[in-house]
């Protein structure tokens, strides 16, 4: 866990980050390249994976569960 | 002399300030989408039956969501999922003459609906904005409330977003035939869940997000409907999450790739990486495929089959689910945009298998699930 969280702080310590002025962000903007890019399908793979697999979350503070089997 | 912040290029920043990407903005147009799913298991081997029926769960899912500016400062979105689930679920496993588990399965008559509803108001600020939302879910044994505030914060032009959320839920279970089976009468849990992330734009094609997670969960956690399942009443999960997305100019192609590690007080590690990629079309077409690759260690309780030797006061499951295993899925999806609608197909194939898991596995379970889902959806912007 800990080698994790490093390597995740070096990737983003590291990367070659250069600002962003806010009309160069066209692509930035496009739907796929959002976080969550369709709201329905995350809904429904989260739903999915939540009920099939010992693991969840990530995705923001959890919600509520469901009886799922 | 000319006003600076009459410019065309002062106007046209502030525009593109307004765009929605990853920092706290009001949305600037109205979408409202549904979509339609079918979930389907693979059949259970008869081979590994002892009682009950080998067809496993079918879910036919139809969700609506629609999501709004209100005024100068404020959106609201709303999201109904309403599904119907029908066939068998494992009910418990029993040690087979070659000492591998066998299944016991319900029958197939299970059949429940669930519906969902979650809705949130955000209000923006100058740089940050504030979300409280409500969430409902229901089955005729099961109902699950949850309340939630979240926060995000601008920094450095916009280049740098800091989101924090924190969430409340109560689920209260009443399981079907309890005294016939002897299962409990009645069960309820709270959860309490916090999540912290950092957004970053590293380029004007590329942007990282990375998240960490934690939450509480307290009260009844077993299974009612497994014959023998006794699970701690307690369990704090702990997550770390990276997500990655890089728009590639030359191909007119998002890549999407996200990781997320996992590890709670069962035990449980798991590590979660899926990747994938949409490609623009002339033609309004995209297209791309999915790659999702997980993989979990079993929980210090699990036991490849019931034990009813050990004590009722011993944590203890043969659930599947909390087995060591890993699973690949894969998939397509498409894509049709036509003026403000867009129509979406997809198309996915998840099969786990005990050899990708984290432990050496002693017993693979016969339940590990197979399922396919295909969906179809339509998005209106207006």
């Amino acid at each position: 866990m800990v080698k994790t969280a490093a390597f995740l702080l070096v990737l983003f310590a590291a990367s070659s980050c250069q600002t962003v002025e806010p009309w160069q962000r066209d692509r930035l903007s496009k739907k796929d390249m959002q976080l969550v890019s369709d709201p329905l399908e995350a809904r429904r793979a989260e739903q999915i994976f939540f009920s099939k697999e010992a693991s969840s979350g990530g995705a923001g503070a959890a919600g509520g569960g469901c009886g799922c089997n | 002399m000319a006003r600076r912040d009459a410019s065309p290029l002062a106007v046209l920043s502030a525009a593109a300030l307004a765009l929605p990407a990853f920092g706290a903005s009001q949305p600037t147009e109205r979408t409202l989408a549904v979509s339609t799913a079918v979930y389907q298991e693979d059949d259970l081997k008869r081979s590994n039956l002892v009682f009950g029926d080998v067809e496993r769960y079918k879910v036919k899912t139809n969700q609506f969501y629609i999501n709004a500016p209100i005024g100068r400062n404020w959106s609201g979105s709303l999201s109904y999922d309403n599904e119907s689930m029908s066939g068998a679920s494992p009910w418990g496993t029993s040690e087979s003459a070659d000492g591998q588990s066998d299944v016991i399965m319900s029958g197939a008559s299970i059949d429940d609906s669930r519906n969902g509803l979650d809705a949130s108001m955000t209000r923006y600020f100058d740089q940050s904005s504030v979300s409280v939302s409500l969430g409902y879910s229901g089955e005729h044994d099961y109902h699950s409330r949850s309340i939630g505030l979240s926060y995000e914060r601008d920094f450095f032009n916009r280049n740098t977003t800091l989101g924090l959320s924190a969430s409340y839920s109560t689920d209260e279970i009443t399981p079907t035939d309890a005294a016939l089976f002897g299962r409990v009468l009645y069960g309820e849990k709270r959860s309490r869940s916090f999540y912290a992330s950092l957004t970053q734009l590293m380029s004007p094609v590329a942007v990282l997000n990375v998240g960490v997670g934690l939450t509480s969960r307290r009260g009844f956690l077993s299974d009612p409907y497994k014959l023998r399942d006794i699970r701690p009443d307690s369990r704090l999960e702990k997550t770390i999450t990276a997500s990655y997305r890089h728009y590639l100019d030359w191909k007119q192609t998002s890549l999407r790739l996200d990781y997320r590690y996992f590890w709670d007080s069962f035990d449980v590690r798991s590590q979660t990486v899926s990747g994938s990629f949409m490609q623009s079309l002339s033609s309004g077409i995209s297209w791309g495929p999915t790659l999702r690759y997980y993989a979990q260690s079993e929980a210090s309780f699990y036991q490849s089959f019931d034990q009813y030797a050990l004590p009722v006061t011993q944590a203890q499951s043969s659930d599947f689910r909390l087995s060591s295993y890993g699973a690949w899925s894969y998939g397509i999806k498409a894509r049709y945009q036509l003026g403000a609608v867009e129509l979406s197909g997809a198309i996915e194939r998840y099969e786990s298998d005990k050899g990708l898991g984290l432990n050496e596995p002693v017993a693979g379970h016969p339940a590990l699930v197979r399922f396919g889902v295909v969906s179809l959806g339509l998005e209106f912007k207006f």
